[in-house]
């Protein structure tokens, strides 16, 4: 059982990732907002975070940012599952390099079950893939 | 008279613009339906839970196709010629979508309290085109007030008033400070009138906004900042010409 905290904005599909996480065995927290994923991640110390970009208040990368800023974090798996298509992502003048992201996600072209899969691996340190995996639109 | 080449330039933009916050706005009903389904197909649900997914799904399948119908009306609304307009009373019309946004707000834990203060003359408008973008509008403030309060319950407003100016300003008003005005840049740079590299809104609530801004426009006022009781929002505002006055 791994302890994740998904960032998301949009109630309906925390509420839905959410309770697919608990049904596979995991403990999960929710936050909507950045300034309340740092707290959440400085009080229950999760295993793996899985994040949107288009968040209410600052963006996703905003917070990862933050996240990496801190010495303890630097290290801390942490899965996007974006809005924004990842060869979308130069438009926007973001890049995720030096955010040590583990794996990017598209919501339109990823299932529950693929999510679910890839915390596995995560929160299974030896059996974790190397470098950034991406799942882009076609 | 025919359009010169810039002004056909600039519908174009718009139409793109439109779009594309339709797609970014569809695409979020289509989400909540997917991983609703992914999550049911996960194992042996009771009746009372398949039923609680069933009305989920209903409501995020009404949003997009509300949402669809918003944006036919916005596509012809710079055509003021094909929205006729005709006598409408505000308070009944922020009723009726007070009414219908309900079931949706209550998903996202948000009471809607509709508010006219004073008793003001019926409006000429295309009431399809008030109510669509009223929705458009409540339900991009609904998602975006959740996301960016942490409070566990919202309280959004409805409201309508009368300016200094004699001038009828009707809108959506939060108690989140600040949402108004993001929610306003963002979706003003939809449609290339601002800048922001990521949007600061959960998906598809700015496109709702600049819908509703198209639709507002085409009508009587584009959408602005706004205040009522106190609550920070966007509103329309009614030119007088535009007022029914009883002689």
């Amino acid at each position: 059982m791994a302890k994740i905290l998904v960032l998301e904005a949009d109630k309906i599909l925390a509420g839905n990732l959410s309770r697919y996480l608990r049904n596979s065995g995991h403990s999960v927290t929710w936050s909507s907002g950045p300034q309340e994923a740092i707290e959440q991640t400085d009080k229950n110390q999760p295993d793996v975070i899985v994040t949107d970009l288009v968040l209410g208040e600052h963006s996703g990368v905003e917070f990862l940012y933050e996240l990496r800023s801190y010495p303890e974090w630097q290290d801390l798996p942490v899965i996007i599952l974006s809005t924004i298509a990842y060869n979308d992502l130069a438009s926007t003048g973001h890049s995720l390099k030096e955010l040590n992201i583990a794996e990017f996600y598209y919501k339109s072209e990823t299932s529950l079950p693929e999510i679910a899969k890839a915390i596995d691996l995560l929160s299974q340190p030896l059996q974790s893939p190397a470098g950034l995996g991406t799942r882009t639109a076609r | 008279m025919s359009k010169n080449a810039p002004d056909r330039g600039l519908e174009y933009q718009q139409r793109h613009s439109l779009l594309a916050a339709l797609a970014d706005d569809l695409a979020l009903p289509l989400l909540q339906i997917k991983s609703t389904l992914e999550l049911a197909g996960k194992g042996n649900l009771s009746a009372k839970k398949n039923l609680q997914i069933a009305r989920g799904i209903a409501l995020s399948t009404e949003t997009g196709l509300q949402l669809i119908e918003a944006y036919r009306l916005a596509l012809r609304a710079p055509d003021e010629a094909s929205l006729p307009l005709e006598p409408v009373a505000v308070g009944a019309v922020l009723q009726e979508v007070a009414h219908q946004l309900t079931p949706y707000a209550s998903q996202y834990a948000t009471v809607l309290d509709v508010d006219v203060a004073g008793r003001l003359t019926p409006v000429l408008a295309n009431k399809e085109s008030l109510v669509a973008a009223m929705q458009c509008l409540g339900a991009s403030l609904i998602r975006a007030q959740a996301a960016n309060s942490r409070k566990k319950s919202h309280r959004l407003m409805l409201g309508a008033h009368r300016t200094a100016e004699n001038v009828i300003a009707t809108g959506v008003f939060s108690s989140v400070q600040g949402l108004s005005d993001r929610a306003l840049r963002s979706a003003r740079a939809l449609s290339g009138k601002a800048r922001q590299p990521i949007n600061v809104l959960p998906a598809g609530a700015a496109s709702g906004v600049l819908i509703a801004d198209i639709l507002c426009g085409a009508m009587w006022q584009p959408l602005r900042a706004a205040a009522h009781q106190g609550l920070h929002g966007l509103a329309t505002a009614v030119p007088v010409s535009k007022q029914l006055q009883f002689v």
